[in-house]
């Protein structure tokens, strides 16, 4: 069933990347380029799933996660990072802050879609 | 030393045209000796020589770099700023192009696999096979008839054989009568004056077995023309059958030709279905291969982007006369800190855990 996802990356080519990869499985795409761009973006938005980068400027994939679980209407969203770094202490702050999934770039559409069909399918 | 060669030489010369074998020897000694002491010159390296060349003013000083690092600094950055741009922006154009393939390959292949679940161009040969068959079952059905009509035919030649027996039967029971008839005549002329009336009676009684004999004739010429009529009837649809069974029978063989040609080139066709299938297929997994290797863009641009901000970092330690600048471990400290990738933390290429994926 298609969902609305948000994808936050800085790389431009890499939110093209995963909006193709998603897209050709119906879902609907809302890009944003960054955790402070994402959080303007979700103002009045549902989303089903957020697909964010670790690194960026202004608002980075860690302080995204914890400032959306800090309201109440994207508490229960599933949020995946998707990023290069691919460090325990890294990825044990993602989950401390309440990320549901950590995938390492780069990754495969199928291996994308399939995550995406596991946490929201 | 370049003297005592020379003059070695000469004496050399001398004592070769005097034949004074030992001057000569002593002559050559000589030369070698002094070869041997002569000092090789030494050979600037070219680096060296244009170092030397240069004016003492332009030989760089401290403070010459701490002027010139700022200007060569930007520059650098705005490179570097400049190949971020364009390797996004080309590396962009490459994935949408690559996943617009990616994309119609698989339409393509799911189409393609869809044809060839059903048995693909197969079941369209059975179904076209079934309808050519039915076409020939009605034909021949339509000669099964046709024999059956001929069989009803046949029977009305042993009707026309018993009315023409009919008829003969007639013509003798006419022939009896006539003579019984001329009998009576005989008879009655006999009893003279008491027999006339008689004599009438007899003669149309004669009259009637000629007409009966007349009539019965008639009949078997009819029958006979009858039955000659339903023979050649018969003959000519028995060989109307055997044309069209002739035909049917070609018709048959050349549908049977025709479908084991088409069975064949639809095979072929099925085949090559099936490898253009799995090329495609192979084509696919390229075509994802280079959408995960392209993803490199991603990592470079980190790393580059890692470089500028040190880049920037310290010419505003240059710019304020940072004391940070001093502590060259805590300095380096600061850049690693930076780092987000496994190539950046150990300065060597490593291998990606390129999707590597973990629930939480």
């Amino acid at each position: 069933m298609a969902k609305t996802i948000l994808i936050v990356d800085d790389s431009a080519s890499m939110r093209q990347l995963v909006r193709i990869s998603l897209a050709s499985a119906g879902h609907t795409i809302i890009e944003a380029c960054d955790g402070q761009d994402a959080l303007a973006k979700l103002t009045g938005q549902k989303v089903n799933l957020i697909i964010s980068d670790v690194n960026m400027p202004k608002l980075d994939g860690i302080g995204l996660v914890k400032a959306l679980k800090a309201r109440a209407e994207y508490r229960f969203t599933p949020i995946m990072m998707l990023t290069t770094e691919s460090e325990q202490s890294k990825k044990a702050e993602g989950q401390a802050a309440g990320a549901k999934a950590w995938m390492v770039k780069p990754f495969q559409p199928q291996q994308l879609l399939a995550a995406v069909e596991k946490l929201v399918g | 030393m370049y003297l005592v060669i020379w003059a070695g030489i000469a004496v050399c010369a001398t004592a070769l045209f005097t034949g004074i074998v030992w001057l000569g020897l002593l002559a050559l000694s000589a030369i070698a000796l002094a070869t041997l002491l002569l000092r090789p010159r030494p050979i600037a390296s070219p680096a060296q020589a244009l170092a030397e060349a240069l004016p003492e003013a332009t030989q760089p000083r401290d403070r010459d770099l701490s002027l010139l690092l700022p200007h060569a600094a930007t520059a650098w950055a705005d490179g570097l700023q400049q190949s971020r741009l364009l390797v996004a922006e080309n590396i962009g154009g490459l994935l949408e192009r690559f996943a617009a393939i990616h994309q119609r390959v698989g339409v393509s292949l799911d189409a393609a696999e869809r044809t060839l679940e059903q048995d693909g161009v197969g079941q369209g040969l059975r179904h076209c096979t079934e309808q050519l068959h039915q076409v020939t079952e009605a034909f021949a059905s339509r000669g099964q008839r046709q024999s059956a009509v001929l069989e009803s035919i046949s029977h009305l030649d042993s009707y026309t054989g018993q009315l023409q027996q009919m008829a003969r039967h007639v013509q003798e029971i006419a022939n009896q009568t006539n003579l019984l008839a001329l009998n009576a005549a005989i008879e009655a002329a006999r009893a003279g004056e008491y027999g006339r009336g008689f004599s009438v009676v007899a003669d149309e009684v004669r009259k009637l077995s000629q007409l009966s004999a007349t009539t019965g004739q008639s009949m078997d010429a009819k029958v006979g023309e009858i039955n000659h009529a339903i023979q050649s009837s018969i003959e000519t649809a028995q060989a109307l059958t055997i044309h069209d069974q002739t035909d049917l029978a070609r018709m048959q063989q050349l549908l049977d030709e025709v479908i084991d040609g088409l069975g064949g080139n639809l095979k072929a066709l099925d085949q090559t279905s099936r490898e253009l299938q799995q090329d495609a297929r192979t084509t696919q997994h390229h075509i994802q291969a280079i959408l995960v290797n392209l993803q490199f863009q991603d990592r470079v641009d980190q790393m580059l982007d890692h470089i500028a901000i040190d880049l920037a970092e310290l010419l505003t330690a240059i710019a304020t006369d940072d004391p940070a600048l001093g502590d060259i471990d805590a300095w380096l400290r600061g850049q690693r800190e930076r780092f987000t990738t496994r190539e950046e933390r150990s300065g060597q290429r490593e291998p990606a855990d390129a999707g590597e994926l973990t629930f939480f």
